[in-house]
């Protein structure tokens, strides 16, 4: 089994013809003896296909444009909205500008000035140094990588959710009707229940915002199953709790939760 | 069993001859070319275009799956790397450096239009999760490699996709990959293990026995 799992790993790089040919012959060994690792590869090779097929529809795609005219397209309209624009990064000038006879005093008397008020401003202002700096003002961070931390959050908020959810839901399935409908009429149960549905309402825009749309489906079941939970949870009957319990199987809303976990711990950012 | 012999040493090289790979050669011309354009030769400009707006529409038409936006970011991308021109350092790879600026405006055009389509305009169901177990149900309902690829491809996160795509679809090397995503080769290498790994999971339902 371990040997599956760390073949399984290897296996797109084997596919792609990265690996050293030691470790090549060591997956090729197992791989002529694991009938389920070579339909993992041969998925794999389906995917590489699949890649394959939208290059070609690309190509096909390119063969109906005149590039020519295109080009010559892009080039009209770049050089028309040079015209009178400054490209970015382009150095104007400024000092010639500036020192030119005309406006050398002008100039002298405006640096002067700035000189001068700068100087006041910070006689007024001054007040000690503060024994920290907050961090917010001093670390610049790229764009990108704040991007990358919000759908972090998003996505541990997620399974978080998930993972508490599951519990909750576990006790249909795996506890007996007396014990369940007995935990369901607790005041625990009902305080844990509203609390996952407010938070589906908190992590519902992150799971908009953010290419989550399945997580999302399956959170919205949650949430469905939860809110009928909080309706009838004061006096669940035999024929309800049954009722629950069918839904969660027959929907296999357990295991639904647990492949979606699955994905979204594999899609680390 | 027959030897198993991995992908890349069987791939046919058909399709990389449609791909233009930037040679040194052919990359060496570039300084000239940017210099006349700084001075603002329209030729150099419509030379450059035309040599590398094929590659821009390859990226953008991989990220969209449609020739109207790609047209758009091919557009797009040649203007901007007009407006910042005098900010393009010669020794950089220039190709590496315009398809930057292409990945920036597949992702934000991305962000602005398609995501809030796709995900407002047909939301995807959980059944739609196709359970290995009940996969007799949805077989055979959408069985074009192409559309099941397409969907797929779309649950990957932005950084796999970008990866996958540069390297599966626009054939890229992993350097420069690297050098327009501005992270680490080996980074590059593992997301693209796991965009296949992750590919492979998400289309298994839909193959059925096929795998």
């Amino acid at each position: 089994m371990n040997k599956c799992r760390k073949t399984r790993g290897q296996l797109p790089a084997f596919l792609l013809g990265e690996l050293k040919e030691r470790d090549r012959e060591r997956i090729e060994a197992h791989l002529a003896g694991c009938p389920r690792c070579r339909r993992e590869l041969s998925g794999m090779r389906a995917v590489l296909a699949g890649a394959d097929s939208l290059r070609d529809e690309i190509t096909g795609a390119m063969e109906t444009v005149d590039w020519d005219s295109q080009a010559n397209r892009i080039t009209d309209r770049a050089m028309s909205r040079s015209d009178g624009v400054a490209r970015e990064g382009r150095r104007i000038p400024f000092r010639g500008f500036l020192f030119r006879p005309a406006l050398r005093l002008a100039a002298a008397a405006l640096l002067l000035g700035v000189i001068l008020g700068a100087g006041m401003t910070w006689l007024m202002v001054r007040r000690p140094a503060p024994a920290e700096i907050s961090l917010a003002e001093q670390v610049r961070v790229p764009r990108s990588v704040l991007d990358d931390m919000t759908v972090e959050v998003a996505r541990r908020e997620t399974l978080d959710y998930l993972e508490k959810s599951r519990y909750l839901l576990l006790d249909f399935v795996q506890a007996s009707p007396d014990r369940s409908a007995g935990f369901w009429r607790t005041d625990f149960a009902a305080r844990r229940t509203r609390d996952l549905l407010s938070r589906k309402k908190f992590i519902n825009p992150q799971l908009d915002q953010f290419k989550m749309a399945k997580a999302r489906a399956i959170c919205d079941q949650i949430e469905w199953l939860f809110l009928e939970l909080t309706q009838i949870s004061g006096e669940l009957s035999a024929a309800e709790l049954e009722r629950i319990r069918s839904l969660i199987e027959e929907r296999r809303l357990l295991l639904k939760i647990n492949l979606v976990a699955r994905e979204l711990k594999d899609n680390e950012v | 069993m027959d030897r198993i012999i991995p992908a890349a040493a069987t791939a046919g090289s058909s399709k990389i001859r449609n791909m233009e790979i930037e040679t040194p050669a052919a990359g060496s011309e570039i300084p000239a070319l940017i210099e006349r354009i700084r001075e603002g030769d329209r030729e150099a400009f419509m030379q450059v275009t035309r040599k590398y707006q094929r590659k821009v529409y390859q990226m953008a038409y991989a990220f969209f799956r449609n020739h109207e936006d790609a047209m758009d970011i091919v557009q797009e991308t040649f203007l901007r790397f007009y407006q910042k021109i005098d900010k393009f350092q010669t020794d950089r790879n220039f190709q590496n450096w315009l398809l930057q600026i292409a990945r920036n405006l597949c992702i934000d055009a991305y962000r602005k239009h398609h995501k809030k389509g796709t995900e407002q305009g047909a939301p995807l169901h959980v059944d739609d999760l196709h359970l290995a177990d009940d996969s007799s149900h949805h077989f055979g309902k959408n069985s074009d490699l192409k559309a099941i690829f397409s969907r797929c491809l779309e649950q990957l996160t932005e950084k796999q996709r970008a990866i996958f795509v540069m390297k599966h679809v626009n054939q890229l090397k992993y350097i420069e990959i690297a050098q327009i995503l501005n992270v680490a080769v080996g980074t590059v290498k593992s997301l693209n293990h796991k965009a296949i790994r992750n590919m492979r999971a998400l289309m298994s339902p839909y193959m059925g026995s096929r795998l």
